[in-house]
């Protein structure tokens, strides 16, 4: 949770609820998996548990990418052409 | 924030989140429960807003975690009804029959007596009297300042010949009241509404159009106010325009495109002329009353009935009996019943349609107990692996709910296609009755509720049963080794067998009243009038004068009578089955006064000769009792020898008496005869003519028959007065008869042109469709019956799956088990056949006792074994196929299965 508000500069709060929910959908649907990988034992933490992306998860974030990138092209585009005509 | 309430905000959401379903917290709850235990200096530092955001998150994911589950349970119950269609299809198709018939109930009391009339305001605090009134009464009633705030009345149905670009044309509408449209609480659209400036006649009589009709007759003229309009050929000016969607007061009996102040007179309406405003007797005004708050139906029920005893005892003419004269109802609602009606209206078919909606329902809870049973082994294992019961319940539940919902879906498709077919059934009656039952959101929304309602039903019982096996023997092989009780008169057994008897009893009594009706109808209808035509006039609402009616009606007969092709040809206000008035007649035999009501029919000369009425003593009319100062009186046989009996009633003198319940009634409303207020006058009897049906449904009753005299053409009644023609077969009557009429007079408007065959076929119509319906439930109930013995014998098999595995084992073949499963089956059929049959005898005596058409259309068919045989050949198939399906499983058992559970 933290992590997350520190990685967005506090504009996204991730409520437990929610990231566990999302977790969950995660999971069921393929995306993640859990990772046999664990940090070095001096930054680990005994009760915490990893995810990694699986292959399907890393092709479904490449095309979300792309398909949000292409919609702030397109609105982008969109308002130059009607800054222009004004 | 305090550390304590901190303490307390986390501990709630420790609790809280114990409520996840089980699989989620399984895989994060102790993550979760950490989470918020490291989060308390966090939750400590929150302000009101921030927590309530943190609870309000938790609560949102709680339920899209259950949605979410519901969701798989929906994917996988419905892939399990996918791979049993005919289980499915059979379950629904059951169910949606009940719940169409829950739906199209509703949706007809939605319809009529839970409508409001459309366009009034606060439609609950309008009353109206059961009964018609007279403008005298009204008079009195209006008075009454502490029960109403406002009242009115009008009359209803009126027909007005509409003059305007050069052709009439016939519109219904409403005489009314100065505060007719106060009373109502309906405003212009354009214009203004009558109002008490109308009370007192000057110039041009005002007049006030509906919506509809200045949209689709006067092209939506912006112009239209004050526009002179010629009505029953009077010149009148149109004050104003109605709202939309307003059709009169009772838009449903008699919908109103006009209305005229009844201060116009009977210049303008015939209706008002004979000074009608002033007779007591003359009872034509239907009341509307707004209620004051507080004022109790009884209370004001009470008050009118005491004004109008003292009124008529006042007039000379005091009412007979002690009953009450007038009820109250609801003004403001399509159909007007009163308060203490609508228990019978609602609650009883309610109630039959809950026990429908049952036994649908128990039929498809056996199925699904049948199920349950084959699926004990996969539950076992889904509780052995750690599932909740609860979760299970609910998985299960799911079910029943994806059946309700189908059978919902198709129900109301079904009830939607009904309620269409029903508005547009026309009623054979010279008023445009409208029946609208349009299904609308609130039928959906019944729908609903009675889908979800039921589904909960039929899910519960089979989801907890099929999760409480004990776990061990579940899982063993044999899981369906059941000990045999006695099971024959299991409540299972006994539902079925009740069905069977109940759609036999049904099928046998429409099979009995279905081709008794109809032979009674081939052969004792009283009349045969082939190849006649009927067309309809009304020339004093075409503006012309009493002389000039006179002067046209024997003019047109004559050009009609001399057509090649025409046999004959009268003028007559009646014809038969068009409901007709009742009157009251007096008679003298032996020195005794005698009393009694007939159906009265103004006829012209020709009119038994036309119809094919036998006469059966004396003579019918002649061309002299058109005078009418000859008095002569047709009587039909029903009432010569409910008087006379075998005395001959040649000669005989009847008087008839003008009483106040001269008007007939037709669902909830009446149609009133505003001509019958003449002094009592004397007549006698010339001829005696053989028995007409009224209505094709009741046996004819005591009738006269008057013929028309002049006055009759110079005050039409408000069906117009008829031409009937009777022609060779080869003439086209319509056409000819409609160029004699237009070579008189072009302008003149004729309608309700039909072949009398036309006419015949609009009036079975209607007993078609009861009929139908009749026999609809009769294949509801047979479906119904036939589901449920499926569902008996499909839970026989698979609960005994284990002992005809061992039958097998010791040799039995499998048609011996088939056999074995069929004769249970089978006993059920007869069972109930036998019950079926005594029941359909019984309810034929009581029925044919009670009610007089019944009695007559099975005296027609009692004989005929040909239809018991049918109705009973029917019920056996359909019962040994619902046996056979479900059956045939138990060829299919495995005898390695048995030997392996031993």
């Amino acid at each position: 949770m933290q992590e997350v508000l520190d990685r967005t500069n506090g504009k996204i709060r991730l409520w437990p609820a929610t990231l566990y929910g999302t977790l969950e959908r995660l999971l069921d649907e393929g995306l993640i998996a859990e990772a046999n990988r664990r940090p070095p034992a001096g930054e680990d933490d005994a009760r915490r548990r990893y995810y990694r992306l699986t292959a399907l998860g890393r092709r479904v974030l490449a095309a979300e990418s792309i398909r949000l990138e292409d919609l702030v092209r397109v609105i982008r585009a969109k308002r130059r052409a009607a800054g222009s005509e004004a | 924030m305090e550390t304590r309430s901190a303490g307390f905000a986390i501990r709630l959401y420790q609790l809280l989140v114990r409520f996840f379903p089980y699989r989620f917290r399984c895989a994060f709850e102790s993550e979760m429960l950490q989470t918020t235990e490291d989060a308390a200096a966090w939750i400590e530092r929150q302000s009101r807003v921030g927590l309530m955001l943190l609870f309000g998150d938790l609560a949102l994911q709680l339920a899209a975690a259950y949605l979410r589950e519901c969701i798989w349970d929906l994917r996988y119950e419905f892939r399990l009804l996918i791979r049993k269609p005919v289980f499915t299809f059979v379950a629904v198709t059951s169910m949606s029959l009940a719940i169409c018939a829950g739906s199209s109930f509703f949706s007809e009391l939605n319809g009529t007596i839970l409508r409001n009339v459309p366009g009034v305001a606060k439609a609950d605090e309008l009353v109206t009297l059961q009964q018609p009134i007279s403008y005298p009464a009204y008079r009195l009633f209006r008075e009454h300042k502490d029960l109403f705030s406002s009242t009115g009345a009008y009359v209803a149905p009126v027909p007005f010949g509409i003059s305007f670009n050069g052709h009439t044309e016939r519109v219904w509408g409403h005489l009314v009241t100065s505060d007719y449209f106060s009373t109502l609480g309906v405003a212009a659209e354009a214009g203004r509404v009558l109002d008490r400036r109308d009370e007192v006649r000057q110039g041009t009589p005002p007049i006030v159009v509906s919506d509809r009709f200045w949209k689709s007759n006067l092209g939506s003229d912006p112009d239209v106010i004050g526009r002179a309009i010629h009505i029953n050929g009077k010149l009148c000016t149109i004050v104003g325009v109605a709202p939309a969607g307003f059709q009169g007061a009772s838009p449903m009996m008699f919908v109103a495109d006009l209305w005229l102040p009844v201060s116009a007179g009977g210049s303008v309406a015939p209706e008002l002329a004979d000074n009608a405003l002033e007779r007591p007797q003359l009872t034509m005004f239907h009341f509307l009353g707004r209620r004051r708050k507080g004022a109790a139906s009884l209370q004001i029920e009470t008050a009118l009935d005491t004004m109008q005893r003292q009124m008529l005892r006042d007039s000379g003419h005091p009412a007979t009996g002690d009953g009450h004269l007038l009820w109250v109802a609801s003004g403001g609602k399509l159909i007007p019943i009163r308060g203490r009606e609508l228990g019978l209206f609602a609650f009883l078919p309610m109630v039959v349609i809950a026990l429908l909606l049952l036994i649908a329902s128990s039929n498809v809870v056996n199925m699904l107990l049948a199920r349950a049973l084959d699926r004990r082994r996969e539950v076992a294992v889904q509780l052995a692996m750690g599932a909740g019961r609860a979760r299970l319940i609910r998985q299960l539940i799911m079910q029943g709910t994806l059946i309700a919902f189908g059978a919902g879906a198709l129900g109301f498709a079904l009830t939607c296609w009904l309620m269409h077919l029903l508005s547009r059934l026309r009623l054979p009656h010279a008023m445009p009755v409208r029946f609208n039952v349009e299904v609308v959101w609130r039928v959906l929304a019944f729908t609903i509720g009675l889908t979800a309602l039921t589904g909960l039903t039929v899910g519960v019982v089979p989801a907890i049963q099929a999760t409480s096996p004990e776990l061990v023997p579940a899982l063993k092989e044999g899981a369906n080794l059941q000990l045999r009780r006695r099971r024959a008169f299991s409540v299972r057994n006994l539902l079925v067998v009740s069905q069977m008897a109940g759609s036999l009893t049904l099928l046998l009594l429409t099979g009995y009243i279905v081709f008794g009706m109809k032979s009674m109808m081939a052969g004792a209808s009283g009349f045969d009038a082939g190849y006649t035509q009927l067309i309809s006039v009304d020339p004093i609402r075409d503006g012309y004068s009493a002389s000039q009616a006179e002067e046209f009606y024997p003019k047109l007969l004559d050009h009609v009578k001399a057509l090649p092709g025409v046999v004959a040809a009268t003028w007559t206000e009646a014809i038969p089955m068009q409901p007709s008035g009742k009157m009251t007649f007096t008679t003298d035999i032996d020195g005794s006064k005698v009393v009694d009501q007939a159906t009265k029919y103004i006829v012209g000369t020709d009119y038994f000769q036309i119809m094919g009425i036998r006469i059966l003593r004396g003579r019918g009319f002649v061309k002299d009792d058109e005078k009418g100062s000859a008095r002569s009186i047709v009587v039909s046989e029903a009432l010569a020898q409910m008087i006379w009996r075998n005395q001959d009633p040649a000669g005989q003198r009847l008087s008839l008496v003008n009483k106040n319940d001269v008007s007939f009634g037709l669902m909830g409303g009446s149609a009133f005869d505003y001509r019958t207020s003449s002094p009592d006058r004397s007549y006698v009897v010339v001829g005696v003519a053989a028995d007409v049906l009224e209505t094709p449904i009741a046996q004819p009753g005591p009738a006269v028959y008057l013929e028309m005299t002049a006055d009759d053409y110079a005050k039409p009644p408000f069906q117009g007065i008829t031409l009937a023609t009777r022609t060779t077969p080869d003439l086209d009557a319509a056409s000819v008869i409609r160029a004699q009429i237009a070579a008189i007079d072009r302008n003149l408007t004729t309608f309700n042109a039909e072949t009398m065959d036309d006419w015949i076929e609009q009036v079975m119509f209607v007993v078609k469709i009861g009929l139908w319906s009749y026999g609809l439930m009769a294949a509801f109930g047979l479906v119904l019956a036939t589901v449920g013995l499926a569902g008996v014998t499909a839970y026989s098999v698979s609960s005994r799956v284990h002992e005809i595995g061992i039958r097998l084992a010791l040799g039995a073949r499998s048609q011996d088990i088939l056999k074995m499963i069929m004769a249970e089956g089978m006993t059920l059929i007869v069972i109930g056949s036998c019950i079926g049959s005594t029941l359909a005898v019984l309810a034929m005596r009581v029925m044919a006792a009670s009610m007089d058409p019944v009695a007559q259309s099975i005296q027609h068919s009692q004989s005929d074994l040909r239809i018991a045989a049918c109705a009973l050949g029917v019920l056996l198939m359909v019962g040994l196929l619902a046996c056979y399906l479900p059956a045939r499983r138990s060829g299919r058992v495995d005898p390695v299965v048995a030997l392996r559970q031993e």
